[in-house]
Parts: C-alpha cells; sequence; structure tokens
C-alpha cells in the first residue's frame, strides 16, 4: 500500500527485539532507567531538531525518531548512537537490528504498544513500558508534537484493543508459568525460602504470584535497604542487606532477580561455592532483568534449575495459537488507528501549504475589497462588514472541496503531484515544514 | 500340543507384551496431550488413557493368573516360589501393585507409567531365562526362605527406584533444556511428578529395599555357609555375589544421601539405574548357578 506520508520519510524506528536478537544481544543495548535520560540528552545535543523516544524492556531496544525531511539523523546515525553509548561495536548487533519508516514504523509502535509484537501476545506490561518511555521523553523534552501524537495514539489504540477484543484473556502470565517451573522442581513450599533481589516493579509483581505458593519465609535484598524494607512490609517479608547476599543464597530455594544491574550479579563461579553450603539443594531461579543478573552457566549446575525472561515466555506464549481470532480482530481495530494517525499526520504535512493558499485566497479577496471600499466610499460600516462576510464565505466554500481532497483523502497517492499543482497554479511559496 | 512350561512361558511374555503395549500407547497419548504447560496439568489424568489402563489390567490379570496357576501347581499356596520364573512373576506383581499405588496418588501418577517397561523388562528376562535354564529353588532352612523372600522383595523396591530414577531424569533434563510446549525437538511432557516428589519416592524405596537386600545378602551367605559351594569352580556364583554385592554397595552410598547431598539428583539416580541393573545381572548369574 502507498504511503500517505511523502517518500523521504520523517519517521523512523530502529531496533531489536526478541525475535530479531537473543538475549545476550539484547542485553547488551539495553536502556537502563539510570541510563535513559543521559541518552536522551546525548541524542538530543546531538540531533537537535528531531524528536527521540526510546524503549526499552527485556525484549526490545527500539527508537523511535521524528525528524525533517531530508534531515538528521539517518539510518548510519542511530546505529552509531546506539554503538557510541554502548560502546559497542556496530558490527557486533547491527545484523539483529531492523529499521522502519513512516507507515511501518507506525504500524509497528502501534503493534508493539497493543502487545501484539509481544512474545506474550495479550500482556499489559508492554503498555506500561510504552507510558513510560514517553513519559521519560515527554520530561527531558525530546518529544515533540509528532512523537507526542504518535505515542498518544499508540497508547490509545492499545487501550481500546485491549478493552474492545478478549486479546488479555487466555494468556498465559510470566509469574504463572514461573509457578508452574518452581512446582516442576519442588513440591511442598511451607518449609521453602524466596529470595528476591531487587525491589523493582517486575519483581513486586512476580511476588504476589510466588506469594500464592504459601512459602515459609521471603527474603528481599536490595542495593537500597529502604526499597527492600518498604517492599518487604508490602509482602510480610523479611528485607536485608545486599551485602549478606551469599547468606541470603544460601538459604533460599526459590531466588528471584530483578535488578538493574549492568554485569551478571550472580556467576558461575560464585553460585557454584554456595552449593556445598547448600548441601546441594534443588534451586529454582528467576532471573527476570535485563541485562541478565544470573550468569546462564549456572543454570548448567547440577540441581540448579534457570530461567530467565526469554525462556518464560518461550512458555507462555505455547498458546498464541489458540488466540488467533482475537488477534486477528486487533490487528483490524489497529488498523483503524494507524490510519487514524496517518490521516492526520498527512494532514498536518499539508497544513503550512493550505494556510498558504487560504493566506493567498484571503489577501486576494482583501485587496479587491478594499479597492471596492475606496471607490465607494458611502458604503456603511455594516455594508462593509456585509461583504467582508459574503467574500470569506465564498473562499471557504471554493476551496473546501480541494482542501478535504487534499488533507483527508485515505487514497491520496495523487496528493504529492496535488501539493505541486497547487503550489504552482497559485504560486505559493509556504515556509519550509519542520516536520 | 505345548506343555504347560511352554504355556506357562508364552503367558509370562504376554503379561510383559501387554505392559509394553500399555507404556507405547500411554506414550503416545502423554506425548499428544503435551500441549502447554500450567493449565495443562489437569491433562495428565488423561496421559494413560483407557487403552492403556486396559492393557495394564489384562497384563495384570494375566500375570495374577499365572501366579495362581504356578502356585497350585507346585503346592505352594503361602509362597509362591518355587524357581526363577515364580520370583520375577512376583516382581512384576509387585510393580503392578506399585503402579495401581502411583496412579491412585495425584503427585505420582506419571510415574506409573514409567514403571511400565521396567516390569516388562523382569518379565520377559525372567521368561528368557527360565526357557534356557530353569533355577528351581531348594529351600534347605529358613535361612533359604527369607534370603529368596528379601530379595525379591528389596528388589521390587530397587525395580521401583529405577522407573523413578528414569522419571527423574527425563524430568530433569526437559527441565534443564527448557524447552517450551508444543516447538519442535524441545517438548516438555505435561504432567511429569516434580523432582522433588520422585526424590522422596525413589529414597523411599530405597530405603525399604536396602535393608531387604542386606538380610538377602547376609542369609545368602548363612545360607551358603550351610550348604558350601566353592566358588574357585563356580564362575557364576562368584559373578552372582560379586554383583550383588557390587549392587548393595551402590545402594549404601544411595541409603547415607543424606550425609553425603553431593549426590543428590542427576547422580543419585544414575546410581539408583546403575544398581537395579547390577542386581538385575546378579539374576541373571544365579540362573547359571545350577
Amino acid at each position: 500500500m502507498q504511503s500517505l506520508i511523502p517518500p523521504s520519510s520523517r519517521l523512523l524506528a530502529v531496533g531489536l527485539n526478541h525475535r530479531s536478537a537473543p538475549l545476550s544481544v539484547r542485553e547488551t543495548l539495553a536502556f537502563s532507567p539510570a541510563q535513559l535520560p543521559p541518552a536522551l540528552a546525548r541524542f538530543q545535543s546531538r540531533f537537535p531538531s528531531a524528536e527521540v523516544v526510546i524503549l526499552s524492556t527485556c525484549n526490545r531496544v527500539e527508537i523511535y525518531v521524528a525528524r525533517p525531511l531530508r534531515a538528521e539523523p539517518s539510518l548510519d546515525h542511530l546505529v552509531a548512537f546506539l554503538s557510541e553509548f554502548h560502546s559497542l561495536p556496530a558490527d557486533q548487533f547491527q545484523t539483529h537490528l531492523y529499521h522502519l519508516e513512516d507507515r511501518a514504523a507506525v504500524e509497528h509502535l502501534f503493534r508493539v504498544a497493543s502487545s501484539l509484537d509481544s512474545m506474550v501476545v495479550g500482556e499489559t506490561q508492554i503498555l506500561a513500558q510504552v507510558k513510560h518511555a514517553y513519559a521519560a521523553a515527554c520530561q527531558l523534552h525530546s518529544a515533540g508534537s509528532i512523537t507526542h501524537a504518535l505515542f498518544q495514539r499508540a497508547i490509545a489504540a492499545a487501550k481500546n484493543v485491549h478493552d474492545s477484543t478478549g486479546l488479555s484473556a487466555g494468556r498465559l502470565s510470566l509469574a504463572s508459568v514461573a509457578i508452574d517451573l518452581a512446582r516442576s522442581v519442588l513440591d511442598r513450599f511451607h518449609d521453602k525460602t524466596v529470595l528476591c533481589i531487587g525491589a523493582g516493579k517486575m519483581a513486586g509483581l512476580m511476588l504476589k504470584n510466588l506469594q500464592g505458593l504459601a512459602p515459609q519465609r521471603i527474603l528481599i535484598t536490595n542495593r537500597s535497604l529502604d526499597r527492600a524494607q518498604a517492599m518487604a512490609a508490602q509482602f510480610h517479608a523479611t528485607a536485608a542487606p545486599i551485602d549478606t547476599l551469599d547468606s541470603l543464597l544460601t538459604s533460599a530455594d526459590i531466588i528471584l532477580t530483578s535488578t538493574g544491574a549492568t554485569v551478571p550479579l550472580l556467576t558461575v563461579a560464585h553460585f557454584k561455592s554456595l552449593l556445598k553450603p547448600r548441601r546441594y539443594r534443588p534451586a529454582v531461579i528467576i532471573d527476570l532483568a535485563v541485562p541478565r543478573d544470573v550468569e546462564a552457566a549456572v543454570g548448567e549446575l547440577d540441581n540448579v534449575y534457570l530461567y530467565n525472561v526469554d525462556d518464560l515466555q518461550d512458555v507462555a506464549s505455547g498458546n498464541r495459537d489458540k488466540r488467533a481470532s482475537e488477534i486477528a480482530a486487533s490487528e483490524k481495530l489497529l488498523h483503524t488507528h494507524v490510519e487514524d494517525f496517518l490521516r492526520w499526520f498527512s494532514a498536518r504535512d499539508v497544513g503550512p501549504l493550505v494556510k498558504a493558499l487560504y493566506e493567498y485566497t484571503h489577501d486576494l479577496a482583501r485587496a479587491e475589497l478594499d479597492a471596492h471600499f475606496a471607490q465607494h466610499p458611502e458604503l456603511t460600516p455594516a455594508q462593509r462588514a456585509d461583504l467582508d462576510r459574503i467574500a470569506h464565505r465564498l473562499i471557504g466554500k471554493i476551496l473546501h472541496g480541494p482542501v478535504t481532497q487534499l488533507t483527508t483523502h485515505t487514497e491520496s497517492t495523487a496528493r504529492p503531484m496535488l501539493a505541486a499543482a497547487l503550489k504552482r497554479l497559485f504560486n505559493l511559496n509556504p515556509p519550509a515544514d519542520q516536520f | 500340543m505345548p506343555n504347560d512350561f511352554h504355556l506357562q512361558i508364552l503367558i509370562m511374555i504376554l503379561t510383559a507384551l501387554f505392559f509394553l503395549a500399555a507404556f507405547f500407547v500411554g506414550f503416545r497419548q502423554m506425548h499428544a496431550a503435551t500441549v502447554t504447560p500450567s493449565p495443562a496439568r489437569s491433562q495428565l489424568d488423561s496421559s494413560m488413557g483407557l487403552p492403556a489402563r486396559l492393557l495394564l489390567l489384562l497384563g495384570i490379570l494375566a500375570a495374577l493368573s499365572l501366579v495362581v496357576w504356578r502356585a497350585f501347581h507346585s503346592g505352594r499356596i503361602t509362597l509362591p516360589l518355587s524357581n526363577h520364573m515364580d520370583s520375577f512373576l512376583l516382581l512384576a506383581l509387585l510393580l503392578a501393585i506399585l503402579i495401581i499405588y502411583c496412579r491412585a496418588t495425584r503427585n505420582l501418577r506419571a510415574l506409573a507409567f514409567f514403571l511400565l517397561p521396567v516390569s516388562s523388562a523382569l518379565l520377559l528376562v525372567g521368561a528368557i531365562l527360565s526357557f534356557i535354564s530353569p533355577l528351581d529353588y531348594s529351600y534347605h532352612s529358613i535361612w533359604s526362605f527369607v534370603h529368596i523372600a528379601s530379595i525379591v522383595v528389596g528388589t521390587a523396591c530397587t525395580a521401583g527406584a529405577c522407573a523413578g530414577a528414569i522419571t527423574f531424569l527425563i524430568a530433569s533434563t526437559q527441565l534443564k533444556r527448557k524447552g517450551r510446549a508444543g516447538a519442535e525437538g524441545s517438548r516438555r511432557w505435561i504432567g511429569l511428578p516434580s523432582l522433588a516428589s520422585i526424590e522422596r519416592f525413589n529414597r523411599t524405596f530405597i530405603f525399604i529395599g536396602f535393608p531387604l537386600l542386606t538380610i538377602g545378602i547376609i542369609t545368602g551367605i548363612l545360607r551358603f555357609a550351610q550348604h558350601p559351594l566353592s566358588i574357585t569352580n563356580n564362575w557364576s556364583l562368584a559373578s552372582k555375589t560379586t554383583l550383588a554385592f557390587a549392587a548393595w554397595f551402590i545402594y549404601l552410598l544411595l541409603v547415607q544421601l543424606p550425609f553425603t547431598p553431593s549426590f543428590r539428583g542427576q547422580r543419585a539416580a544414575w546410581l539408583s539405574i546403575l544398581g537395579f541393573t547390577l542386581f538385575l545381572a546378579a539374576y541373571v548369574a544365579a540362573n547359571w548357578m545350577n
């Protein structure tokens, strides 16, 4: 389908996700909450005329950019930015990147926000993550008029999809999968200890579900003991300082990690040294962090069962086929939202031209009226006002049809041609558009 | 026209085939039932569906009728153990009881499924050994009786632990592999017991089986002391004794597992399988003793 937007793209989306890149690559490009503001600031200083929103979740890292026509950043600039920010050679991740432009970028974001692009279709966490990414961009003023509209509409569309379809029903949550896996290893929980490393939202959600197993005790540790204590109060758990991690790991049967650490918190050598004090008890480790908190090799140790986000999602996505009809209905609904946005975007695109057309005709009318009023000084102010009104109404009526054709026609494959014709026919020279 | 002995061998093989068929039919159903994890755990009930259960029932009835027939035939109604064939039949029946117990225990239902091939293997080995070289038991003293009875019941326990160990290895491998349900080549069977349940099951049967095997070995030595045979002149007795001691030593390791936890998990499972294999080899060696 032909794009509504002129050929030179102005909306770009560059990124990688769970389908294009393994977790080991995704985690190297992830922007932690602490990294996001400096990343946005650096992007803004490098490309001041562009708008940017960075979406970084456990499944994807995507940069959404709106920029002036034929201006920077280009795709190469975006790759270079990622490479530079993460101090990572581009050839280590470039093959996993996808880049989308204009309509494709819009469709992609709308699908992402609605969870149609998620591993677990129907999950709602991605919507919160999109909102969070947008809020961060707003806070740092890196979002502009285009990205405001793009993200606001994507969020609204996602809400509409969730409300109007059964997409969220029947999905397997990561927590339910984690509990199932814990039950596959351990059978009784009344004498078991759950350790939660990190006091983030994700850990809280998982812990809430793990509480259902009624473990003997729940331990929470975090770099900030205050946060651990706050979370412990919420879950009737015990907070412990992070420097007691070894003793906590020794006593734990289910270990939940979800920290923002950029290097693994738990290495294979470290955990191996704890096997003996643990008396080789089975350990179920749920690593929700991206980048991962636990080295993959830990899962190869005897009696250690390690699952990361991909493992859990892989299991949870198993029932996607069963919800094909809901997915189809959601896609259809999303399509109308995408078209609405593109129509708005397109109308916004020809806005300066329409404005110039109206100004031109009004200026003509004004000149004619002024000449007429000069020839007929006997006209009363009321009569002059009447003539003014008639002239403007006439202009409005004459231009309404062409302008509507130009701004709202969804099949406007000839839009650039019509715009060019208008410019030429009326000798219009609208100001160069910013977006 | 086959004589009674040949007919009994045939029934024994038929019983083994019933168990084997129940295993394969159940395996197919279990594999097909593997769709998704958590919500599908209830599919465990159908993992050993009606055809498999009917075949199991037929196998149990065949084994039971053969035991009754042989008990009346030998005149040993209270203890139907007159030869090696009886031992293997009794083993298979004890395992069948274990299968029924597992089927009735919610957390162990899938384990019943893995007991079938073990039981079937025992019956086939018993039938082949009995056919090649029937070993009639001679009860010289009370020690002979205690020896044979404790060894048979002890072996049934180790066979149960062996089936448990196979289940443990499959379950733990699948959990380690993390394969998602439905993905080609990485299917995770639904409804396998938790690793902790299997470990407990194995531990229980090893704890019951080990003292019985110890009694069996001690009484075997006493029996041998009363009716000495020259080990140096009887290679099968030497092999049987060596194998039995090796198996006993393995179970000794497994019994003291709580004190050496490094043997937990897969190592313990492999040891259970090795121990049972050695006991089975000791049975084969015993068959050539006479």
